[in-house]
């Protein structure tokens, strides 16, 4: 073996111009081949982790559908009855969630983090001055009363998606954290505050109408909750910017931690929830998950929101790309197997003598054989040595230039719906399920979807050398089995 | 083995070759024994079938029909693989030498013992005895084939062919690019060979002056034999008596 491995050396090195175009040919194709193959592997990677990272959220919200037909239910009321339109009634023919079904949802296994949203919807007072801004809709006759601004309430809002997602973005203060439970602050719009100069640090009354149950007249007096807040966030709308700028006549989007906006509820009401936001385990568990939201929500009445299009919108330009790295692979190896077989053929013509004395001798095919594979796994060897370090050049250029742009994209319940009157942001927060993003995992999503990691690790390392050494034997073998067949004394005519 | 033993033989052989053109008899109906410790030269003018007698012989080439015997036996019987043949039995000289080139002289010697498995010590020993044997001296072991003169590169071809102890040694013109004296240099090397060694020695030739030398000379032509005569005059078939 020893012996043989020698003279197979010898016989690469014999002819070192036609050895190092073959170890160069190889090496270019193989470079070729497993830089698609890395990306192939990083994208198969890739899609893993974003199964992991996103997909996996859910919302359950009260339909649009509910706020559509309550609407028109008071309008039909007021003309009917000859009354003004009463934005405070519309609540009450609405089914809201509660947080025992929230509670419900968490427990189920794959569950692995649940968050309630309430909406207050009032309206606001000034200190020490009459606020400029009034939101009621004066059409001829007509009064709709309706609240300066919905004021969103959850834990954290660190889990918003309005703000995780870049649509909103703090100009001044900073948004409130589960630190500040129990506190009477609100974060609100920057319009708003510009209309009334208002600034952080300074404080507003919010005040709310109180709505009796179904079926209970009002009060000849109305009742208001109200909490004196303090404002600790101005934030900028790009939607509200990219929609033309403000409008007066609209009811404002604002944040502020759920205990607060319980304050503004009646006490019989205290218990609703309009969104429920579900972080669970995994993609896969997404249809469990629906199939349990279905048998607890009637969707009449209530909206189920997944975020697996998220999923899609992500993990399409990474199967993409891995599919087409896989076919440039495959496309790559046949062109060099091929090559291969043809430069084998030309240098195992070029050594018809060899190989016919080696028969004379008294050189079995095996013998031949085992010369001429131990060469070419020397080759191919040199090939994978010239090949990795090419790859780990290309790889990181080509890997920006492949690089999938797919971007997050906060997904909403109401998105194309075009259910009801839109009355702004304020309006849709009644009806959003907030897709939250959890920080962690935005963290886990920016890394994923910041890079392509196409780095050649040993498993592709170790592919490229059984490739080559598989190449080259196919390509040595085959025309070599074929001058085997042939007897010594024609191999030598044949050279002669 | 006494003297007397046939080493090799063949009987009817036949050696239709085909070509584009259509079909070629080379050998027609050869019936030859061949003895140890006598070398044969084999002769006859170009095309009369000298080499491809040569090949099968050695078994470099199949007959199309006819039948080979090694020390009695066929050859295809006792060689299931005529590598095993061409390597324990037989070593072969050729015209143009075929040396590996990129070998040294002495791992060329080395090469079919390396095939046969012999060990280490002892190719290395025997490729010495061998190469000193035909003239080789070790300053010129590890000179490559390209830097050796005409007459050393078939001493080493010589020595290759000897190198695994065969009883055979056939030889294709082997002194074809030699000049005279290196001619005769080899053909006395081949002789005594067979001589001192007892192998049985074929020698293709049509150079008479090489021929003149061997004990026995077959003359070839058309593919059959014309004459197969001993030095002392007497034919094969009467050599065969004793």
């Amino acid at each position: 073996m020893i012996d043989t491995l020698l003279r197979a050396f010898r016989g690469t090195a014999r002819s070192p111009v036609r050895t190092v175009l073959v170890v160069l040919l190889l090496a270019a194709g193989l470079s070729f081949a497993l830089t698609s193959l890395a990306l192939a592997f990083a994208a198969d990677d890739e899609l893993n982790k974003i199964k992991q990272t996103t997909g996996v959220e859910a919302g359950v919200s009260v339909n649009p559908d509910q706020f559509q037909s309550a609407i028109q239910g008071e309008f039909d009321r007021s003309q009917r009855e000859n009354v003004p339109f009463d934005s405070n009634r519309i609540g009450q023919s609405v089914t809201f969630l509660t947080t025992e079904q929230a509670d419900e949802i968490a427990a189920l296994p794959y569950v692995r983090r649940t968050e309630v949203f309430t909406v207050a919807a009032p309206e606001y007072e000034l200190l020490d001055r009459p606020a400029r801004q009034e939101n009621d809709l004066v059409l001829g006759q007509l009064r709709i009363a309706l609240p300066d601004a919905v004021v969103t309430g959850t834990k954290d809002a660190a889990f918003l998606p309005d703000f995780t997602t870049g649509i909103k973005k703090v100009r001044d203060g900073r948004l409130f954290t589960a630190d500040d439970a129990g506190k009477d602050v609100v974060v609100i719009d920057q319009n708003t505050a510009a209309i009334e100069t208002l600034k952080v640090g300074d404080k507003l009354v919010l005040k709310q109408q109180v709505v009796p149950p179904a079926g209970v007249e009002p009060p000849a007096q109305p009742e208001f909750q109200q909490v004196e807040a303090e404002i600790i966030g101005i934030f900028a709308d790009l939607n509200t910017a990219s929609q033309g700028g403000f409008s007066p006549a609209q009811i404002e989007a604002w944040y502020a931690p759920i205990d607060m906006v319980r304050k503004l509820q009646a006490e019989d009401s205290r218990d609703t929830v309009t969104a429920i936001s579900i972080v669970y385990d995994s993609v896969d568990s997404g249809p469990r998950l629906r199939q349990d939201l279905a048998d607890m929500f009637d969707p009449d009445l209530f909206v189920v929101t997944t975020s697996e299009k998220r999923f899609e919108d992500i993990s399409d330009p990474v199967e993409t790309m891995r599919s087409s790295s896989l076919l440039v692979t495959i496309a790559g190896l046949a062109v060099v197997g091929l090559i291969m077989v043809m430069l084998m053929a030309l240098v195992i013509r070029g050594r018809l003598r060899e190989i016919g004395i080696l028969k004379a001798v008294g050189a079995r095919n095996r013998h031949v054989i085992l010369q001429f594979a131990l060469e070419t796994l020397g080759i191919a060897g040199l090939a994978v040595l010239i090949a990795v370090p090419t790859v780990l050049v290309t790889n990181s250029v080509v890997t920006d230039a492949l690089r999938p742009s797919a971007t997050v994209k906060a997904q909403s319940a109401n998105d194309g719906g075009g259910n009801g009157p839109d009355l702004g942001a304020g309006s849709r927060a009644l009806t959003d399920a907030p897709i939250i993003d959890d920080p962690v995992r935005t963290e886990e999503r920016k890394a994923v979807l910041s890079k392509v990691d196409a780095t050649v690790d040993p498993q592709i390392i170790a592919l490229a050398a059984a490739i080559a050494g598989a190449l080259g034997l196919l390509g040595a073998l085959v025309p070599i089995v074929a001058v085997l067949r042939l007897r010594p004394a024609e191999v030598l005519r044949l050279e002669a | 083995m006494t003297v007397a033993e046939t080493v090799l033989s063949c009987h009817s052989l036949r050696k239709v070759y085909r070509t584009g053109a259509g079909t070629v008899t080379a050998i027609e109906n050869i019936d030859l024994d061949i003895m140890p410790g006598e070398m044969t030269a084999i002769v006859g003018p170009s095309g009369s079938g000298k080499t491809t007698l040569l090949s099968m012989l050695g078994g470099l080439e199949r007959p199309t029909s006819g039948e080979i015997r090694v020390e009695g036996s066929r050859l295809e019987d006792r060689f299931s693989d005529l590598s095993d043949y061409r390597r324990e039995e037989v070593g072969f000289v050729f015209q143009a030498y075929n040396l590996l080139p990129h070998l040294t002289a002495i791992e060329n010697v080395l090469l079919p013992m390396e095939l046969a498995g012999v060990p280490r010590r002892e190719r290395r020993k025997r490729a010495q005895t061998l190469l000193a044997a035909v003239g080789i001296g070790p300053e010129r072991y590890n000179h490559r084939p390209s830097r050796l003169s005409g007459g050393e590169q078939q001493g080493v071809a010589v020595g290759r062919a000897l190198s695994n102890q065969p009883p055979i040694l056939l030889a294709d013109e082997p002194t074809g690019n030699l000049d005279g004296e290196t001619s005769k240099q080899v053909i006395n090397l081949l002789h005594t060979m067979a001589r001192d060694m007892g192998l049985c020695v074929v020698v293709v030739t049509h150079n008479l002056s090489v021929a003149d030398q061997a004990d026995r000379v077959v003359s070839l032509n058309y593919g059959s034999i014309e004459t197969d005569r001993r030095r002392n005059g007497q034919t094969a078939e009467s050599a065969n008596l004793y």
